[in-house]
């Protein structure tokens, strides 16, 4: 096995041990209740303000955005926690100092966030105007776009990483 | 990095049609390779699964449990990401990229039945009365806590994980 193959394994173990471990963090009910819920709302009430600047006129209460004729719910799942897990899973099994990592996070998953936003808004439309694309959207490609940020997230990250590192050491 | 996004999505526009399109025989397949799996389960000895178009029905001939459907595409669309990722690495029609992407879909669509066999155990133990007098409380929280773990990370983190170690991602 070369040392690049051991790396790699052993970042892949990290990886799943790490995203294990978050996932049990955000999970509990208490956690649900006081964190994500809160923050899911937060979401919707950002996503119903620009819906309402793009002249939707949708209400928000909870988790829910509603309009006359259509309403999405944003349940776990639809709110980008998992690649916020997913991203400080991957940054922190990567060999990088603290203070990269934890910058790293936070950068990352705000544009994660960013995204999530414009998927919920997207969604909304496509769901009052094309309601038989909403399935495909909602599932298929937004999920699979979120996640395919976060990876490239990560690897813009690694090589970033990687070159400060290389620095560092001349 | 902009000619790696540019073949990513290229791969994720076709990897999606792709995907549409063959979603009813991903199901077919699931359908057959779960069946043999979920009879290790006493509880559902009988049971017979069948696919029609991307649904999965799980049925019980005599009755001794009530029957199911779930929409079996839930589970198969990481394949849309593993496809994107192995098409975003330089030179991906050569045979090294080739053969660590076949690799990695075997993976992937091996991991997909016991997805599957993790579902239906969930909706029984969590979802249904007859559940209740099957599954304990912790057998019913495990099953959950594994199908969302893998619905929400997991089946995205296989895939990337798959990627990320394949030698043909950097070079």
């Amino acid at each position: 096995m070369t040392p690049r193959t051991r790396d790699q394994l052993r970042f892949v173990l990290k990886f799943a041990i790490l995203l294990a471990v978050f996932y049990a963090i955000v999970t509990p009910a208490p956690v649900d209740r006081n964190v994500i819920i809160p923050f899911s709302h937060a979401l919707s009430v950002v996503s119903g303000g620009i819906l309402n600047l793009l002249g939707q006129h949708v209400r928000v209460a909870g988790t829910v955005i509603a309009g006359n004729t259509f309403a999405v719910d944003i349940k776990n799942g639809c709110n980008g926690i998992e690649a916020v897990v997913f991203l400080c899973a991957a940054m922190a099994a990567f060999p990088a100092s603290w203070s990269s990592r934890l910058l790293g996070i936070l950068a990352a998953c705000t544009i994660v966030e960013g995204l999530n936003v414009i998927r919920i808004v997207s969604l909304y439309v496509i769901g009052r105007y094309r309601p038989s694309a909403f399935g495909a959207f909602h599932l298929a490609v937004w999920q699979s776009v979120i996640f395919a940020a976060a990876v490239f997230l990560f690897v813009a990250w690694t090589s970033r990483v990687r070159k400060t590192d290389a620095a560092a050491r001349r | 990095m902009l000619p790696r996004v540019a073949r990513f999505i290229a791969g994720f526009v076709i990897a999606t049609i792709v995907w549409l399109w063959i979603s009813p025989l991903l199901a077919s397949g699931m359908a057959a390779a779960t069946e043999p799996l979920l009879h290790f389960d006493s509880r559902f000895r009988d049971a017979e699964i069948s696919a029609y178009e991307s649904t999965v029905s799980v049925d019980a001939p005599h009755g001794t449990f009530p029957q199911t459907k779930y929409p079996s595409d839930q589970l198969t669309f990481n394949l849309i990401l593993l496809v994107a990722l192995f098409a975003s690495n330089p030179r991906p029609w050569r045979g090294r990229n080739r053969l660590a992407f076949l690799i990695s879909l075997a993976i992937i669509l091996l991991l997909q039945p016991l997805a599957l066999l993790v579902t239906i155990e969930t909706y029984y133990a969590d979802f249904t009365k007859w559940g209740e007098t099957q599954y304990g409380n912790v057998a019913a929280n495990v099953w959950l806590i594994l199908q969302m773990f893998w619905r929400l990370v997991g089946m995205f983190g296989a895939v990337f994980a798959c990627w990320w170690v394949s030698p043909s991602r950097e070079r």
